[in-house]
């Protein structure tokens, strides 16, 4: 993840530097289309969603399309390059605020990065039990794929996508107690490095049946 | 509508190119005098006589003499785009010109020893559409949108954009192929809804002019429609799945192969002849004009067996041998099986990286000349469990997808959305050879993404970067875009230095870099040599004199080619005779040293091209034993390192 994903400041020009009217949105002046830059400004705020854990997708992809319809670099007009430029960043921060919000891993990640501390990344501790349980797992599924056992590959590839649902629900049920205690965030920490480990034994299979 | 409001939409494929535009009549391709859409992606470079210059013709011309003229007609030079030695060692065998490495991981096609740029030549059938566009609208036009295989890489794409600046364009957007059959398709360009693809004269506006809160085409409703575009063209496969959504296009993920089109299957056939041709005479095909001919009777016979069961091939190899074969639709299906499968496996991965599932998409839209073969439309059908949607002209729906996207540049008023992805994941080298990712393959565009970067000694004042694309683990695996050196960093104490560099893919789908020291707050600067690509000098160059097929002086330019590969080959030489001149014989050694002279002097007087090109293959044969040794010393330096 990039650094700027976790660098929030909250303040928004409440109007228009140009045109004085009020700001409805920190990137663009719905009256007169400035763009501002939006390096900083938290994610939900970007595409004007309440700062939650939970959102609904829809609303997401809504409010996405239509301030890309306004910034993009192939909609505003721009008369400077300076502008362009502006238009470009503006619109790789929506994308960008799009794709962590409609994800739930890295909105969790996101979340967690606004209440401080370090973020998942940094924290290295998985515990023991995860480690050896997804090895065997792991080994299961190479020894099934050696044998040519579909049945045995299937039945472990469902046991991983079920403990990727379980991590999946309580790195949930932690982010909607955002910000919460230390203790809290270690734990929210881990299980996201340990939904990573699930879904690169998902994405290896995938990528195993293409070759 | 005023002059410069008109953009062109060009399709620059590997076989055929197209130009289309849209004015108030709706989109349309320009023809040329008889009526035909396509271009042959084919230039010739025709020797003149004594005191003549020699010609460069294009097109159908170029294309139909090319057996007269093999080694100075150049075809499929797409798949050599951006490309460098490494990435087309199988290709080369098949080409019946000639084709050398040039500076810093490049290509160049080599006429009579005047060497010619992958974009170079593109340049010139791009020069011949926008003329053709010219003759059709009666004024000058400078603007244009340029399709590529929505796989091409970095470098692809920027060779290309070169191309397009050294054929007098402003190219306002590099677009993906599918994604611009997509537009075409969205907007109901469809043969089978009457709104036919090339609109008959005294047709309706197209629907185009339509706003996003209205449905648009006809197979859109209010929830939309989720499509996959499968375009199998002469050299590239591609396929993209996208959104089609009240008058957004959003571009889900992008698989494809930029070395698998018609060009492979043609292939089969004659890896096929040339087995049997042995098998039976005892002699293989080398000579140019053979290969091309084959060339040619392979494509027929391609083309043939999508209508009938089998096709007659008959080769003619002198002295009264005559090579006569029949070959079957079976056959051939046999043959290009694997390339159909490997089609069909790129597909499930884009789908895959779309979270969707076969059932899921609406339609599978057929794209690209190659789509007409029987085996293609059966194998997807099986695939898909439905018929494609085979209701657009394949050949001409890239080229007007790319004028609706130069027109809504060219006029923002329409209320459509274009949101395309990058094809591949980008990302550095790291410490051990690493690739560590930065944007991961489809991504929407423009994407950005930050590194923070600190030197490793007192007073450091550069930093150099690996900047790679490509989904394996290993750096090496992956295509280096080239080194970039960040400067001008303020000399502070190893670790002091802040610099974060910025790594922004615009909607062309080209990274741009830029970096700044956090601490002082100064820009650093970025030095890019790029790999597989053009210096800034290099594009200045060809679009100042590019070759135009109307007036040249090719003397000059073989002239500045061959001194530019004098000096080349010169110091390659001079490193070698540093590095590794000590094993050699000293009789051997200052024989090469006195040929060094003698090439030098040679190139700064000699106005005998001839003479010059001849020394410097002379050159190139006496350096040999020198060249053999610096590569086995250099392999075994690394075998020693291994060890270590």
């Amino acid at each position: 993840m990039s650094t700027s994903d976790n660098a929030v400041k909250p303040s928004l020009p409440a109007k228009c530097v140009k045109c004085r009217h009020d700001l409805k949105n920190p990137a663009i002046c719905g009256h007169c289309q400035t763009v501002y830059p939006v390096d900083g400004v938290n994610y939900f705020d970007l595409l004007g969603l309440e700062t939650t854990y939970d959102i609904d997708p829809r609303i997401v992809r809504e409010r996405y399309v239509s301030l890309a319809r306004a910034v993009h670099p192939d909609r505003l007009r721009a008369d400077t390059p300076e502008v362009e430029q502006l238009s470009l960043r503006t619109t790789a921060q929506i994308n960008r605020a799009r794709d962590v919000l409609l994800d739930p891993v890295m909105r969790a990640e996101y979340l967690l990065g606004m209440a401080g501390g370090p973020s998942a990344a940094d924290e290295k501790s998985v515990s023991q039990d995860v480690l050896m349980d997804s090895l065997a797992l792991r080994e299961e599924i190479e020894e099934a794929r050696a044998a040519n056992d579909a049945g045995t590959l299937a039945s472990c590839l469902e046991t991983v996508r079920g403990r990727h649902a379980d991590v999946l629900a309580r790195v949930a049920e932690l982010a909607r107690q955002l910000p919460g205690d230390e203790d809290l965030r270690h734990e929210l920490r881990v299980r996201i490095n340990v939904i990573s480990y699930y879904r690169k034994m998902l994405e290896q299979d995938a990528e195993h049946e293409e070759s | 509508m005023a002059d410069d409001d008109i953009v062109l939409g060009i399709d620059l494929g590997t076989t055929f190119s197209l130009v289309a535009l849209v004015d108030e009549s709706g989109p349309r391709v320009l023809t040329d005098e008889n009526g035909e859409a396509r271009m042959p992606s084919v230039i010739a470079v025709a020797p003149g006589g004594p005191d003549e210059q020699p010609r460069v013709t294009l097109g159908w011309e170029a294309r139909n003499h090319a057996v007269e003229n093999p080694h100075a007609t150049v075809y499929s030079i797409k798949r050599l785009i951006g490309k460098g030695p490494a990435d087309v060692e199988k290709e080369l065998p098949f080409l019946a010109y000639a084709v050398r490495p040039g500076p810093r991981q490049t290509l160049v096609v080599d006429i009579d020893g005047r060497a010619y740029t992958p974009e170079e030549i593109s340049s010139v059938i791009l020069q011949a559409l926008r003329e053709r566009a010219e003759r059709a609208l009666g004024y000058a036009v400078r603007k244009a949108v340029i399709t590529v295989p929505a796989y091409f890489d970095d470098a692809q794409r920027q060779a290309t954009r070169t191309a397009g600046e050294a054929a007098g364009l402003e190219v306002l957007r590099i677009i993906n192929e599918p994604t611009a059959a997509a537009l075409a398709y969205g907007i109901g360009l469809r043969q089978d809804t009457g709104k036919a693809a090339t609109p008959p004269r005294g047709h309706s506006p197209l629907p185009m002019m339509r706003c996003s809160d209205q449905e648009v085409g006809d197979g859109g409703d209010a929830t939309g429609e989720t499509v996959a575009v499968y375009d199998l063209g002469g050299g590239t496969f591609d396929v993209s799945i996208m959104r089609l959504e009240g008058g957004v296009f959003q571009v889900l993920s992008t698989a494809g192969d930029t070395h698998l089109g018609g060009d492979d299957f043609d292939r089969e056939i004659i890896k096929l002849v040339a087995r049997e041709v042995h098998e039976q005479f005892g002699v293989s095909i080398e000579a140019p004009a053979t290969k091309q001919a084959l060339r040619g009777f392979a494509e027929a016979v391609k083309v043939r067996l999508s209508q009938t069961e089998s096709a007659e091939l008959e080769l003619d190899l002198g002295n009264d041998r005559k090579y006569r074969r029949t070959v079957t639709r079976d056959e051939f299906e046999r043959l290009i099986d694997p390339f159909v499968t490997r089609t069909l496996e790129l597909m499930d991965r884009a789908l895959r990286d779309a979270h969707l599932t076969r059932d899921e998409l609406s339609r599978l839209v057929l794209v690209g000349g190659s789509t007409r073969m029987p085996i293609v439309r059966r194998r997807v059908e099986e695939f898909f469990g439905r018929p494609p949607y085979t209701g657009l002209d394949p050949d001409q729906v890239v080229a007007l997808g790319a004028a609706i996207q130069g027109a809504m540049l060219g006029n923002r008023r329409w209320d459509m959305l274009l949101l395309d992805v990058t094809p591949l994941s980008l990302g550095l080298e790291t410490m051990g050879g690493a690739m560590g990712k930065l944007i991961m393959r489809n991504t929407t565009i423009p994407c950005r993404a930050t590194e923070m970067f600190t030197t490793f000694i007192d007073g450091q004042t550069a930093i150099k970067l690996n900047v790679l694309q490509g989904e394996r683990e290993l750096a090496r695996d992956c295509r280096s875009l080239g080194e970039f050196e960040l400067r001008g960093i303020p000399p502070m104490p190893s670790g002091m230095p802040k610099v974060e560099v910025e790594f922004m893919i615009d909607a062309n789908g080209i990274l741009n870099v830029s970096a700044k020291e956090q601490r002082s707050g100064k820009r650093a600067s970025i030095q890019i040599v790029p790999n597989h690509g053009l210096t800034r000098g290099e594009i200045d160059r060809i679009t100042r004199d590019s070759i135009s097929f109307a007036q040249q002086d090719i003397d000059a330019h073989r002239r500045i080619d061959l001194v530019n590969q004098v000096e080349f080959d010169i110091n390659k030489t001079e490193q070698m005779l540093g590095k590794v001149g000590t094993l050699l014989e000293a009789d051997e050694r200052r024989r090469i040293e006195t040929d060094i002279a003698a090439l030098r002097q040679l190139a700064q007087e000699s106005g005998d091209l001839d003479a010059l090109h001849q020394a410097l293959d002379r050159f190139g044969r006496s350096t040999l034993h020198l060249a053999e040794i610096g590569i086995r010393e250099a392999l075994i330096s690394e075998q020693k390192k291994a060890m270590e």
